[in-house]
């Protein structure tokens, strides 16, 4: 009976490093994946920057999770809005994120990156660290991602340049613009942000 | 004996497979951390309109002209230059930090880079490994020794600060030798426009892409810069999405949204 206590245990402990580097490796399966398909669109000399901002687009809206962004930005004022005004809301969102990305991704000039960290911050949530290698143009950055696992399935909820994050920073700006411009306001600029 | 074997060996390899936080358990940011406190906003707003005015209609004609003359190259060599220029302040403050490791790397780069960089011009130093600059003011010995950085504050010109941050440009100003040697007041004038000019240069893309996407210019920088100078704090945890931040976003929908892909996940 002992000995097989003994067997439980250690079979125990020795599955908790081994779920966790199962998990590692798939999490940098799904960073290098993500990567290289963006690399890819933005290395590809036959596209102009409107295909490129179309293709980059769609990407950005299967690799991250736009719906949950939409809400944790607008916080409680999200339940407040008609049904009309979320559905509204969300698809602005989604170009605004894109538009916000579309820059920032374009501005890679095939440095190196290496992930040099992934930790387990919630049941199912994760924050990994990246770091981007410097160029001529570019200093080096670190970025972190938090990413969520959704049974086998990884979406990403933020990315962090340099410590400041989007989704944070987005809430502070929209919660600013509710307070002063109401809902109104707030989907008038980002109309004309997503048009600039 | 055995069994206290079996049991330290089987507890010392649970730990290890645990992150450091885990063991020691979370400590909890100071209070000031990420936290916006801007009693002066419409005066901060009037400062910021102002600066953003000056920046169009002086800095953006420059850079454009700068940037279309000076091929990259150059550029990079006078970024370098004025980066040289300041690493005496760098060392002035790992010192305050009593940081003997950041203090030697730091003298390891400017004799690197002076000797081998042409003065500073290229930053030979970064090449090797675990020489990247960490350029540190009087700002980051503050936050070291967890003074708090007080009420957003935006400086005419110069830009978004804070109470602890405002004092402490002045500080890094006044000991950087660069200053000193130039020792006309109008040279010292110019070698400080001209570095923060050449800081402006070289930020000058993310400026104009994160301008571009706001709907609250102001609240955005805003955010942005508490953020980073929190997260360069070393009693500033890393800011990030808590399950309880996950939960709360997810409660926010009460209504099935069909038109809505994702909702399918």
């Amino acid at each position: 009976m002992k000995s097989l206590f003994r067997i439980i245990i250690v079979s125990c402990i020795l599955l908790i490093p081994t779920i966790s580097h199962a998990d590692d490796a798939k999490i940098t399966k799904f960073i290098n994946d993500s990567a290289s398909e963006i690399i890819t669109i933005v290395n590809n000399t036959s596209l102009d920057t409107q295909k490129k901002s179309n293709k980059l687009g769609k990407v950005i809206n299967d690799k991250f999770d736009t719906d949950w962004m939409a809400k944790f930005v607008l916080g409680r004022d999200y339940k407040s809005l008609s049904f009309l005004e979320k559905d509204k809301y969300v698809s602005l969102y989604r170009k605004y994120l894109q538009d916000t990305y579309f820059p920032i991704l374009m501005r890679y000039n095939n440095q190196d990156y290496s992930i040099t960290r992934i930790t387990k911050t919630g049941a199912n949530l994760y924050a990994i660290d990246v770091t981007i290698e410097k160029s001529e143009k570019t200093p080096k950055l670190s970025l972190t991602y938090t990413l969520r696992d959704d049974n086998g399935s990884y979406y990403l909820l933020d990315m962090a340049v340099e410590g400041v994050s989007t989704v944070f920073t987005q809430k502070s700006e929209f919660s600013s613009v509710l307070q002063n411009h109401e809902v109104d306001g707030l989907f008038s600029r980002l109309q004309s942000a997503n048009n600039s | 004996m055995q069994k206290i074997i079996f049991l330290t060996i089987a507890i010392l390899y649970f730990n290890f497979s645990l992150s450091a936080e885990e063991i020691t358990g979370e400590e909890s940011n100071p209070d000031y951390c990420y936290q916006i406190i801007d009693p002066w906003e419409p005066m901060n707003r009037a400062t910021f309109a102002f600066n953003d005015v000056i920046d169009t209609a002086l800095m953006g004609p420059f850079v454009l002209v700068y940037t279309n003359t000076l091929p990259q190259w150059s550029q990079d060599r006078i970024h370098n230059f004025f980066d040289f220029l300041r690493s005496p302040v760098t060392l002035l403050n790992n010192t305050l930090q009593l940081d003997g490791e950041a203090a030697s790397k730091t003298i390891g780069r400017m004799i690197t880079n002076f000797f081998l960089g042409f003065a500073g011009a290229i930053d030979v130093a970064s090449y090797f490994d675990d020489m990247d600059p960490n350029p540190q003011g009087f700002d980051d010995t503050l936050s070291y020794y967890n003074v708090p950085y007080g009420y957003y504050f935006v400086i005419p010109i110069l830009g978004p600060s804070t109470i602890r941050g405002a004092p402490s440009k002045a500080v890094d100003v006044m000991t950087n030798p660069t200053e000193y040697a130039l020792v006309n007041v109008l040279h010292s004038a110019y070698y400080t426009v001209a570095s923060s000019a050449e800081m402006r240069i070289a930020n000058h893309d993310a400026i104009a892409a994160s301008k571009a996407t706001s709907v609250d210019y102001y609240s955005k920088i805003r955010s942005a810069y508490i953020q980073y100078i929190s997260n360069r704090s070393p009693h500033c945890k890393t800011q990030s999405i808590s399950a309880n931040d996950f939960v709360s976003a997810l409660e926010n929908t009460d209504e099935p949204n069909n038109s809505n892909p994702k909702e399918e996940k």
